[in-house]
C-alpha cells in the first residue's frame, strides 16, 4: 500500500490543537444545547447523525403504538416535552422500523378468577386468581388487558429493537435466543404489576429444544438482562434425528419423472398405431383367390382397364360370371347392346348393358376358366404364401408392440403407486414433525411483566477482522448507518455493530453471515452471504456493496422479507 | 421453578477512574455533560488522527467525527474493563481509515528520529545505517503491523492499552508486536 512518509514533522502545540475544538458545533448536530432536531441532518454529519433525535422519534412512535390498534404520531418536540420519562426509558428499546415491529395481541382476563391465554403460536399462559396489582400495590379486580408478543427469529429480534447484548464478568456477549416474549398487563390504560407469589406460568412455543438456554429478564430500569435461572422443556417424542423438513417436491423427482413417463407411453402407443395401419394396408393388398368358372352359368368377357380395376387384371383371362340368372333379361343375347360397362357397386361387380335409354344391370363375379384358372391358382398360391408370411409377421409385430405398451404402462402405474405411497408416508411424517415442533414448549414462571428470553450468551464472532467500508451497490456512494447488525443465519443471534466495530468488522468466515442496517435516510441496507464470501483469508480491508431498499410504502411482510436476506 | 435474580457486578480488575466514570454516567443521562469527556480526550484523539495523516484540517475533521459518534453512542458504552479513551481510539481508528478511503488519500507514517532510535535498538540495527532501510521496511508493513509499531514506538503506549484499542489481549498485542520486530529484523539482514 502506498503511504506518505514524514520524518521529524514539526509537532503541533497543544494550543494549536485546542484551537480546533468546537463542542457547541458538535452539540448542535446531535440536537442538544436548547433545540431538538426532528430528523437526521444528513450524511455530512456522520454515522449516527441526528441519531439521538431519530431514536427519540422512534421511541415516541414505539410508545404510541404499544397498543395494537391505532398509530399515534406526535410532533417530536411535543413528544419529548410530554413524555421525557418514557423516552428515557424506552430509548433503551428502539425498534428501527416501527411499522414492521411485531405487534402485540390483546387478551382479556378476569383478574379475580385468573385464566388461561392461548396464543396463536401455541404458547399458553396460565394466570392465577388475584394476580394483578397496580403500581401502588393495590389488588386489581375485574377485567384486565394482557398484551403479549413473541420473537422467534433474527428478523423479529432485529425489528423489536430489544438490545440483545449481555455483559458477563466483563465479557461482551450477545444472546442466541430460543424464544423471547414480552408480556404486560393494563387496566384502563394503566400499567399493572404481578402480585408477589402469584407467578404466571408460561408454556412458550419454541423451535429449539436445546437445554443450554437459560432464562433472562430485561430490566428496563438498569437497562440490562438479568439471569433468572433455567426453564424446562416439554418436547413431545419425535423420530430419531433432528426435526427436518423434507420437501415433497424433491422426492417426487427421485421417484418418477411424469413427463418422461408420458413421452414413453405416447411413443409406444404410436408404434402400435403405425403397425395397425400397416396391417390394414397389407390386407387391402391381399391377393384375390381366383374363382373357377361354373360351366352351368352364363358369363361375360369384358376388356377391363387396368387403371379402373387393377385387382381384376392380376390374372389373365378373367371373365365375369352371372351370379343369378334371373338378373339376366330374357332378350340379353338377342339385343345388340350399344354399351357394356363394368361397374363396382356396394362391393359387387355389375355389368351394365345399355341400349338407348334402356339400362340393364347384372351382378357378376370375376372367374377364370380352364388353363387360365390353373395358372391363376398357381400364382395365387405363391402370392398368398408371401402375403400370409407378411401378415403374420406384421401381426406378431403388432402383438409385441402392444405387449411393450402394456409393460410400460404397468411400470409407470407401479411407480406412480409407489410414489403416492411415499408421498403419503412423507406427508404423514411431516405433519407429525410439524405437530411435534408446534408442541415444543419452554416452560417457566414469571413474577413480573416485561420481556423474558430463553437465551444462551455467545461472544462476538472471531475468525476474521477486516477494516470495512460500505457502499450502495447501485450508486457507489458511501453508506452511513443509524444501525448496523451482523447476523449469523444459522443462529438466532444478531451482533449489533457499534461505532468501534462498524469500521472493523469481526466475523466468522465459516458461518453464513448477513449484514443488515438502517441508513441515515431511513432505508434498509443489506449485504448477504455472497458478499462475505468475496472476502479472502488474510484480507485486511473490504468494501461491502450493499443493496439499499426504500421501505416507504412497503408492507410489514415485505420489509421482513427484505431483512430476512 | 427457579426465579432468582442476579445483577451483574463489575469485576474488580476493571475499575475505572471514578471521575471519568461519573462523567460518563452523567453524559449517558444528559448529553450536554459530554463536554467534560470531550475536553479531557480531545487532544489525544486529535494527535492519534494527525499521526496518521498529513493535514491538520483533516485531523480536525476526523476528530470531530469521532466525538460525534461517541456522543451518539454514549449510552452503549459499558464499563467492562475497557477504558473510555480506548473506546474512543477504536472509533478513531475506524474513522481515520474511512476518511482516507473516502478522500482517496494515502495514509501517512509520521516518524521521529528519536522513535526510530528506540525501535532500532529493539531490532538491533545500528542507527546510522538503519534509518532509511528501516523507514522503507515500515512502509511495507501491513495496516495492523504498522499500527502496532506506531502505538508502541511512536506513541509510547503500553501493551495493555494497545490490546484494548486493537481489541486483543495484552499478551496478544505483545506477541504480535514482537513478530513485527522480527520481520523488520529479517529485512535488515
Amino acid at each position: 500500500m502506498k503511504r506518505n512518509i514524514n520524518i521529524d514533522r514539526k509537532p503541533l502545540a497543544k494550543e494549536e490543537i485546542n484551537a480546533t475544538k468546537d463542542f457547541r458545533s458538535l452539540a448542535s448536530k446531535v440536537g442538544i444545547a436548547g433545540s431538538v432536531s426532528p430528523k437526521p441532518t444528513g450524511k455530512s454529519t456522520g454515522w449516527f447523525a441526528g441519531g439521538i433525535a431519530a431514536i427519540a422519534i422512534a421511541a415516541g412512535i414505539y410508545v404510541g403504538t404499544k397498543t395494537d390498534s391505532e398509530q399515534l404520531v406526535q410532533e417530536p418536540e411535543t413528544l419529548i416535552a410530554e413524555v421525557t420519562d418514557t423516552v428515557s426509558k424506552t430509548i433503551f428499546v428502539n425498534p428501527p422500523i416501527p411499522e414492521a415491529d411485531i405487534s402485540n395481541e390483546s387478551y382479556y382476563v378476569d383478574a379475580d378468577n385468573g385464566g388461561k391465554i392461548k396464543h396463536h403460536t401455541g404458547t399458553e399462559i396460565t394466570i392465577p386468581e388475584g394476580a394483578f396489582m397496580d403500581e401502588e400495590g393495590n389488588i386489581i379486580t375485574g377485567k384486565v388487558e394482557v398484551q403479549y408478543r413473541e420473537f422467534h427469529n433474527q428478523t423479529e429480534i432485529l425489528l423489536s429493537g430489544i438490545p440483545m447484548d449481555y455483559d458477563s464478568a466483563g465479557k461482551e456477549q450477545v444472546f442466541e435466543s430460543a424464544g423471547m416474549m414480552e408480556i404486560r398487563g393494563y387496566q384502563d390504560g394503566k400499567r399493572l404489576k404481578i402480585v408477589p407469589d402469584k407467578n404466571f406460568r408460561i408454556c412458550m412455543h419454541s423451535k429449539n429444544p436445546d437445554p443450554k438456554f437459560n432464562l433472562y429478564y430485561l430490566d428496563e430500569e438498569k437497562e440490562e438482562w438479568s439471569y433468572e435461572g433455567k426453564d424446562s422443556i416439554d418436547n413431545p417424542k419425535t423420530e430419531q434425528g433432528s426435526i427436518k423438513d423434507e420437501p415433497i417436491e424433491e422426492n417426487i423427482a427421485k421417484v418418477i419423472d411424469k413427463e418422461e413417463a408420458q413421452t414413453e407411453i405416447a411413443d409406444a402407443e404410436e408404434v402400435v398405431a403405425v403397425i395397425k395401419k400397416e396391417i390394414k394396408t397389407l390386407k387391402k393388398e391381399s391377393p384375390r383367390k381366383p374363382l373357377k368358372a361354373n360351366p352351368k352359368k352364363k358369363n361375360f368377357t369384358i376388356d377391363v382397364k387396368k387403371t379402373e380395376f387393377p385387382e381384376l387384371v392380376v390374372y389373365a383371362g378373367t371373365i365375369f360370371e352371372v351370379v343369378d340368372k334371373s338378373d339376366l333379361p330374357e332378350d340379353t343375347y338377342s339385343v345388340t347392346w350399344n354399351g357394356v360397362e363394368l361397374l363396382e357397386k356396394n362391393n359387387s361387380y355389375i355389368v351394365q348393358l345399355k341400349k338407348g335409354e334402356r339400362k340393364e344391370e347384372i351382378k357378376v363375379i370375376p372367374v377364370l376358366d380352364g388353363k387360365d384358372y390353373d395358372e391363376a391358382k398357381k400364382e395365387f398360391d405363391s402370392s398368398f404364401t408371401d402375403y400370409s408370411k407378411k401378415l403374420t409377421a406384421k401381426k406378431e409385430e403388432e402383438k409385441q408392440a402392444e405387449v411393450n405398451l402394456s409393460k410400460i404402462k404397468e411400470r409407470y402405474k407401479k411407480e406412480q403407486e409407489a410414489y403416492e405411497r411415499r408421498v403419503a408416508i412423507m406427508r404423514s411424517k411431516m405433519e407429525f414433525q410439524a405437530a411435534a415442533r408446534d408442541e415444543l414448549k419452554r416452560i417457566f414462571n414469571i413474577n413480573r411483566f416485561g420481556t423474558w428470553n430463553c437465551d444462551s450468551p455467545i461472544p462476538y464472532p472471531k475468525g476474521m477482522l477486516v477494516l470495512t467500508n460500505y457502499e450502495d451497490e447501485e450508486t457507489g456512494e458511501t453508506i452511513e448507518f443509524t444501525k448496523l447488525d451482523l447476523v449469523e443465519k444459522t443462529r438466532n443471534a444478531c451482533f449489533p455493530l457499534d461505532a468501534s466495530r462498524i469500521g472493523r468488522l469481526p466475523f466468522n468466515p465459516k458461518r453464513d453471515n448477513l449484514l443488515w442496517g438502517i441508513t441515515l435516510d431511513g432505508m434498509i441496507a443489506v449485504a448477504d452471504t455472497e458478499d462475505f464470501k468475496e472476502i479472502e483469508k488474510g484480507q485486511e480491508a473490504h468494501t461491502f456493496k450493499m443493496k439499499v431498499v426504500d421501505i416507504k410504502g412497503k408492507t410489514t411482510s415485505e420489509i421482513r422479507e427484505i431483512i430476512g436476506g | 421453578m427457579n426465579s432468582m435474580s442476579i445483577t451483574q457486578h463489575i469485576p474488580p480488575q476493571a475499575k475505572v477512574d471514578s471521575l471519568e466514570e461519573s462523567w460518563i454516567k452523567s453524559a449517558q443521562q444528559d448529553l450536554s455533560a459530554f463536554e467534560k469527556l470531550y475536553d479531557a480526550n480531545y487532544e489525544a484523539i486529535f494527535r492519534y488522527a494527525y499521526q496518521r495523516m498529513d493535514s491538520k484540517d483533516d485531523a480536525a475533521d476526523v476528530t470531530a467525527q469521532v466525538f460525534l459518534k461517541a456522543m451518539t453512542n454514549i449510552k452503549k458504552y459499558k464499563f467492562m474493563g475497557l477504558k473510555f479513551s480506548s473506546w474512543l481510539y477504536r472509533i478513531a481508528k475506524s474513522e481515520t481509515y474511512q476518511f482516507l478511503k473516502n478522500k482517496s488519500k494515502s495514509p501517512t507514517i509520521n516518524v521521529e528520529t528519536e522513535s526510530l532510535a528506540n525501535m532500532a535498538q529493539d531490532i538491533d540495527v545500528p542507527i546510522a545505517l538503519g534509518n532509511e532501510e528501516l523507514i522503507a521496511a515500515l512502509s511495507e508493513l501491513n495496516d495492523q503491523e504498522l499500527e502496532l509499531v506506531e502505538m508502541r514506538y511512536f506513541e509510547q503506549r503500553n501493551f495493555k492499552e494497545i490490546g484494548e484499542i486493537l481489541d486483543m489481549t495484552e499478551n496478544n498485542s505483545k506477541v504480535k508486536t514482537h513478530r513485527v520486530i522480527k520481520k523488520l529484523q529479517n529485512k535488515q539482514k
